[in-house]
């Protein structure tokens, strides 16, 4: 079948663990890029991370795994060592783009430094992301999710001002850092059309984060002095703007202008205190005594469901939401109708929905997602196929445990 | 002189606030040719956005996302002269990009179906609430919502009252880099065929990407997730921690035995190292609360800044939280967005709040030129790139055909 996949062709090789660079290369694959997954003889850790379908879950039923692994093919490889080293680098000349979640100083350890590899395949797109980036004051601190939301500014917004802050769940900084480096290994890519030569892209997720988030309050900062502290259930000050109970969960009352403010007050019957002086100025009303004003709608919100309130809503162009809990948007009719939800199946062969592509692409469709690898499953095709070596040189490393 | 993989591309960027916006900066950074067409129908609210009243406002106008544009015009798309304005510029464009919503799209003539025929190469990317196809597609929503439908929302939140709080706003600057991505893909697969084609990209979808894991958990365990918090499937400690200072806290993360090791000398409490409470994760987990009390203990006592630094040369993943104005004052943060190269003479490094944080070493682009006041370029732009005699240009510009 000929592939009409925008990266069909291109070949990737992943190294590192986890997340960051496992969600960038998945992103690669999902446009039809051939990824080529180096994991340790152990396993990635992802492998170790769960959620597990049931008591007889083994590394192949790994929930996190699964997702963001779906569109690769796997191969162990130990690159600790110097036989593992050397066939790293006889894979590098064979590929197009190397993503990985290496510290600096564990590049140099491996060798494999983009000077290191350069030469090897100066074609090569080598991109880096890891939490702080490859150079600068911290290019060598550890750091796992939640420190990219901590030293960007994100968690310190997250949580109660009387409590403790909270970071973005789900580890969600790493996978900021893995959806930077998609695009900029594009732009690599782009530019080596022009003179068949790669570069190295570094990506740090705390500087994607500060860059991208922050921009305004940053400018705010500077000019004022504010500092933006927690909301706890309100995004900003201006009223509403905010999530509050309904009949069965939660309602986002997030974003408002006055025209949206007046047709909701509109839609509660326009009650006796909605007339008064004092709940005329959102700025007032939010900055002084929103809890006063939440506890006046929160009775009428408590009479109806979020897919009433939804819908009596959007009828009248307000845009808010409810708060869906996780079933709800797996099962919502929206996500279903637009083929959304893509399935792979874990070790034991069963079935998982898991979130599909970042964008509909109307003539080069992203892939339909395929089964993630099992440990070691693509050793024979990328070492004895790719790499050439023979059966008793394969013998000989596996039996050394390199692969 | 920066070097720009974009270079010789034109885009057409009908967009408001944050995500196209975002987008079309980053491919402007990059060498793109951007122009950018603003309407009275449809006024990016940014520009007058109420939070930054005052002397403030002018500042925020040139400095938000909307940067690096070769051509800053209004059109009244709804004027029939007008929209025939913006058809001729659509012919020359190879990108357009529309972040309005598809009722707009549709009212306005802006749909792929009305573009198509004027430029059949086109690459059209259009960034939606709920996408173009589906039984909800004419819902209305903002960025900050998004996460409530996405299901993201509903895992932000307290575990000890079961409380939710809002999550961070970052539905918008996620789009901005997945949109940015697809188009990227979209101009790659150009660049090799000639083909244009139609991206559909749906916040709901993009957001609802970040939280696969959280999908799998409702599947594979049959039950609603519960809240996390701070803590962290395999990891232990993981959290944040008061310390020294108002409002101060610090994150840690601890996966392996070998950071626990770390830690413990970091604390100079050797004799926790083989502590039956805490010898192993699993232990740790199980420990967690008495864990949590010890670290709380030595931070509370710290510096952030100096707690983090110790933590760090023991190999233990740590940073602070900042708030925006840490982030901003931060040296790695300076440091890394100093490598932004800056072509306008209007403004300094010293000056500029972010940079590119994709880092491309061979052509890495550069802040061209910073926001221009709404219609900036319209006299400049219709009588030398369309030909328009300058006199007939002030006289549309009277009759508010370009507004």
């Amino acid at each position: 079948m000929p592939s009409t996949q925008v990266l069909h062709g291109i070949r990737v090789l992943e190294l590192g663990d986890f997340i960051s660079a496992a969600y960038c290369a998945r992103l690669l694959g999902d446009y039809g890029a051939e990824v080529i997954k180096v994991e340790p003889p152990s396993g990635d850790s992802a492998r170790r991370h769960g959620p597990f379908p049931a008591k007889d879950a083994s590394p192949e039923d790994s929930g996190l795994f699964l997702y963001l692994n779906a569109n690769k093919k796997g191969v162990t490889l130990d690159i600790t060592r110097p036989q593992g080293r050397k066939l790293v680098r006889t894979l590098i000349p064979k590929c197009d783009v190397l993503v990985h979640n290496y510290l600096p100083r564990e590049l140099e350890r491996l060798g494999l430094r983009y000077e290191d590899v350069k030469a090897l395949n100066p074609r090569l797109v080598f991109t880096s992301v890891t939490v702080f980036g490859q150079d600068g004051p911290y290019a060598n601190y550890k750091g796992y999710a939640i420190n990219a939301t901590a030293a960007s500014a994100t968690t310190h917004r997250i949580g109660k001002a009387e409590s403790y802050p909270l970071a973005m769940p789900y580890d969600r900084g790493d996978f900021w850092g893995g959806l930077n480096g998609a695009p900029a290994t594009m732009l690599a890519l782009i530019a080596r059309r022009r003179d068949g030569k790669g570069q190295h892209v570094d990506i740090s997720a705390v500087e994607a984060m500060n860059t991208f988030n922050n921009g305004m309050e940053t400018i705010v900062y500077l000019e004022s002095g504010a500092i933006p502290s927690r909301r706890g259930h309100r995004v900003q000050n201006l009223y509403p703007y905010a999530i509050l109970p309904c009949k069965d969960g939660y309602f986002a009352l997030i974003i408002a202008n006055q025209h949206h403010w007046d047709r909701f007050v509109e839609l509660m019957g326009s009650p006796a205190w909605s007339k008064e002086e004092r709940y005329l100025d959102r700025y007032k009303m939010g900055y002084e005594y929103p809890d006063e004003v939440d506890a006046l709608i929160k009775p009428w919100l408590a009479k109806y469901t979020k897919a009433e309130l939804w819908e009596m809503c959007q009828s009248r162009g307000i845009p808010w939401h409810p708060v869906q809990r996780v079933d709800e948007t797996l099962r919502w009719d929206h996500l279903k109708a637009r083929g959304y939800w893509q399935q792979v199946k874990d070790g034991h062969g069963r079935p998982w929905s898991v979130p599909g592509p970042v964008a509909q692409m109307g003539r080069t469709p992203p892939q339909r997602f395929t089964d993630p690898p099992r440990l070691g499953q693509h050793n024979q095709e990328i070492f004895g196929g790719l790499l050439r070596l023979s059966k008793s040189r394969m013998a000989t490393l596996k039996k050394a445990g390199v692969i | 002189m920066g070097d720009f993989p974009l270079a010789g591309l034109r885009v057409v960027e009908i967009s408001q606030v944050w995500a196209g916006p975002q987008l079309c900066s980053s491919l402007g950074d990059m060498g793109a040719e951007v122009i950018r067409i603003e309407s009275v129908f449809g006024t990016d609210f940014g520009r007058f956005s109420k939070a930054h009243r005052g002397p403030l406002r002018q500042f925020l106008e040139l400095h938000r996302h909307p940067r690096s544009r070769d051509h800053y015009i209004s059109i009244n798309l709804g004027n029939p002269e007008g929209n025939a304005l913006f058809r001729e510029i659509v012919r020359t464009a190879d990108v357009f990009v529309c972040n309005i919503a598809p009722r707009a799209m549709e009212k306005l003539k802006l749909t792929y179906a009305h573009v198509r025929p004027l430029r059949p190469d086109i690459v059209m990317a259009t960034i939606s609430a709920a996408g173009l196809t589906g039984p909800r597609k004419d819902l209305v929503g903002y960025g900050p919502s998004v996460n409530a439908v996405a299901g993201s929302d509903s895992l932000v939140g307290y575990p000890e009252t079961g409380e939710l709080m809002t999550s961070f706003w970052d539905p918008d600057p996620v789009m901005g880099v997945a949109g940015a991505y697809a188009v990227l893909m979209g101009i790659y697969h150009r660049q090799a065929t000639g083909e244009g084609q139609l991206i559909d990209l749906s916040f709901f979808e993009v957001l609802t990407g970040l939280i696969g894991e959280a999908m799998l958990e409702y599947q594979m365990w049959g039950k609603l997730p519960a809240l996390r918090g701070n803590t962290h499937p395999v990891m232990a400690p993981h959290g944040v921690y008061g310390s020294d200072g108002e409002d101060a806290w610090i994150s840690i993360a601890v996966r392996t035995d070998e950071e626990w090791r770390g830690m413990c000398k970091a604390f100079q409490r050797p004799e926790l190292v083989d502590d039956p409470r805490f010898r192993t994760f699993e232990l740790r987990r199980k420990n967690r609360k008495a864990l949590d009390a010890l670290i709380q203990e030595w931070s509370r006592q710290r510096q952030p800044d100096d707690a983090v630094k110790l933590l760090q040369e023991h190999g233990v993943a740590a940073a602070r939280v900042m708030s925006v104005g840490d982030a901003y004052l931060d040296p790695h943060d300076a440091y890394r967005r100093a490598n932004i190269e800056i072509l306008d003479p209007t403004i300094t490094k010293d000056q500029i709040t972010y940079g590119i944080p994709w880092r491309l070493n061979r052509t890495p682009g550069a802040l061209r030129r910073m926001g221009q006041p709404y219609g900036q370029d319209n006299l400049r732009f219709f009588s030398t790139m369309l030909g328009i005699p300058e006199a007939r240009v002030q006289e549309m510009m009277q009759r508010e055909v370009l507004k």
